[in-house]
């Protein structure tokens, strides 16, 4: 895993109320907690090899809106209701919210999307990906941030 | 294969296709294996984008592949929608699609892509050609050409689309808008090759050639057929690079590619393993 991107989850913990993160990415895991092990204020510890959640940042210390309403609760409401459907990222690579830099985003919350509409690009060494919705419905979560990495299998948005 | 010329219209005017001689020249240049699996090719004095040209069609049968190529694109996207800047005549604009499996696509491809095109430049005499990452085709420093794939997946299928945009002739007028972009001095074939560059239609199956043959070697996951002449054409390889990505700046060495076609940096404590595309490295 990408020291900067621990150096990251550190920052997004700092900047929220979460007590503890852990973020698996094939067989890496990585936990971070803002207790010392064995306090007895820190919450009950996920065991390390659990497998990876379905979503990427879960926490059982503060339980998360279902639906994120603007770009700083993204992360941290990743919360996914399985019977939802999720479209998750089919590859690693970078997330694009729109077609162009500055340009509007695809889809945002709340907007109606047909099967074949395009939700999202993900790049990876100049591959654009489109990825299209395989679901009709209303886009109910957009649980990656433009410009941001993401990794295979990661749920993107959640459609009802 | 059907060969198509058709007439485009856009605002009052009519522009008639390149000459169908031009269609057919490219079909005779490929070889017989080839030209099989081609089901269409399309040829355009000018269009908006041949990888747009090319999604608006129909996707071909899987196993088969569509081509389109344009003498001038009007509205030529690079990465991001950055703009493709030649004028008429002076780039060799074409894309080729295919539907395919969504799960067998890798990002590896675009690397592939990069070592079959600087192999058929080889083949066509023209040395010195390398590649820096992910697929960037470089001559003495200058681009000479660049490669975007668009892939549009729904579900268990993909509609796959490589463009190449290779430089023939630039002009000063172009050089300049480049570099005050920031990007890579833009260097044509004609500068390289003078009076032996090879003919447009011979170009065109060259780079027709070398997009089918890249998909035939991801499809049957046959890396070795590429990875060996990737080393060869890499120009960043112990290079000192500056990279900018979604999580920040950093200097770093460029040590090789990994088996996903991942570039591995060195900043001397970590080793960055760098795979989304909006990375800028360059030597610095």
């Amino acid at each position: 895993m990408d020291i900067r991107k621990v150096k990251k989850l550190i920052e997004l913990l700092e900047e929220s109320g979460i007590a503890e993160i852990e973020i698996t990415e094939g067989e890496e895991a990585v936990r971070i907690s803002r207790y010392p092990q064995g306090n007895a204020a820190a919450p009950q510890m996920l065991p390390f090899s659990m497998p990876a959640p379905a979503a990427p940042m879960a926490t059982d210390a503060q339980p998360a809106p279902a639906a994120a309403t603007n770009d700083s609760d993204i992360a941290a409401s990743a919360e996914v209701n399985e019977e939802q459907h999720n479209v998750k990222a089919p590859m690693v690579g970078t997330f694009y919210a729109s077609p162009t830099p500055g340009a509007d985003p695809f889809v945002e919350i709340g907007s109606n999307v047909s099967i074949g509409q395009t939700l999202c690009i993900i790049e990876a060494m100049k591959m654009m990906n489109q990825i299209e919705a395989d679901k009709s419905g209303r886009i109910t979560a957009i649980l990656a941030r433009n410009g941001e990495p993401v990794e295979y299998a990661q749920p993107l948005f959640v459609i009802e | 294969m059907k060969i198509e010329w058709r007439r485009r219209c856009y605002g009052a005017v009519t522009v008639m296709a390149t000459d169908r001689r031009a269609a057919i020249a490219i079909r005779e240049a490929l070889s017989v294996n080839i030209a099989a699996r081609l089901s269409s090719l399309d040829v355009y004095d000018e269009i908006d984008s041949t990888n747009s040209a090319l999604l608006r069609l129909s996707p071909a049968q899987p196993g088969r592949f569509r081509a389109c190529l344009a003498d001038y694109q009007y509205s030529g996207r690079g990465r991001r929608e950055r703009e493709w800047v030649a004028g008429p005549g002076d780039c060799l604009c074409l894309s080729v699609s295919a539907t395919t499996d969504a799960t067998a696509v890798r990002p590896a491809l675009s690397l592939c892509v990069g070592v079959q095109v600087v192999r058929q430049l080889e083949a066509l005499g023209i040395d010195d050609v390398g590649l820096k990452w992910p697929n960037d085709i470089v001559h003495g420093g200058g681009k000479l050409g660049g490669i975007l794939i668009e892939l549009h997946q729904r579900g268990a299928q993909a509609h796959l689309v490589v463009g190449i945009g290779l430089n023939l002739g630039v002009r000063d007028v172009q050089r300049q808008q480049v570099s005050a972009d920031g990007g890579l001095t833009p260097v044509g074939l004609q500068e390289i090759t003078g009076d032996e560059t090879p003919g447009r239609e011979q170009l065109a199956a060259a780079m027709i050639t070398a997009i089918i043959e890249s998909a035939g070697l991801l499809e049957h996951g046959d890396d070795r057929g590429w990875r060996a002449d990737w080393e060869r054409f890499d120009v960043l390889r112990g290079r000192e690079v500056d990279v900018v990505d979604s999580n920040g700046r950093f200097r770093g060495i460029v040590e090789t590619i990994d088996e996903e076609g991942a570039l591995l940096v060195s900043d001397g404590e970590y080793k960055h393993r760098l795979v989304a595309a909006d990375v800028s490295v360059r030597p610095s």
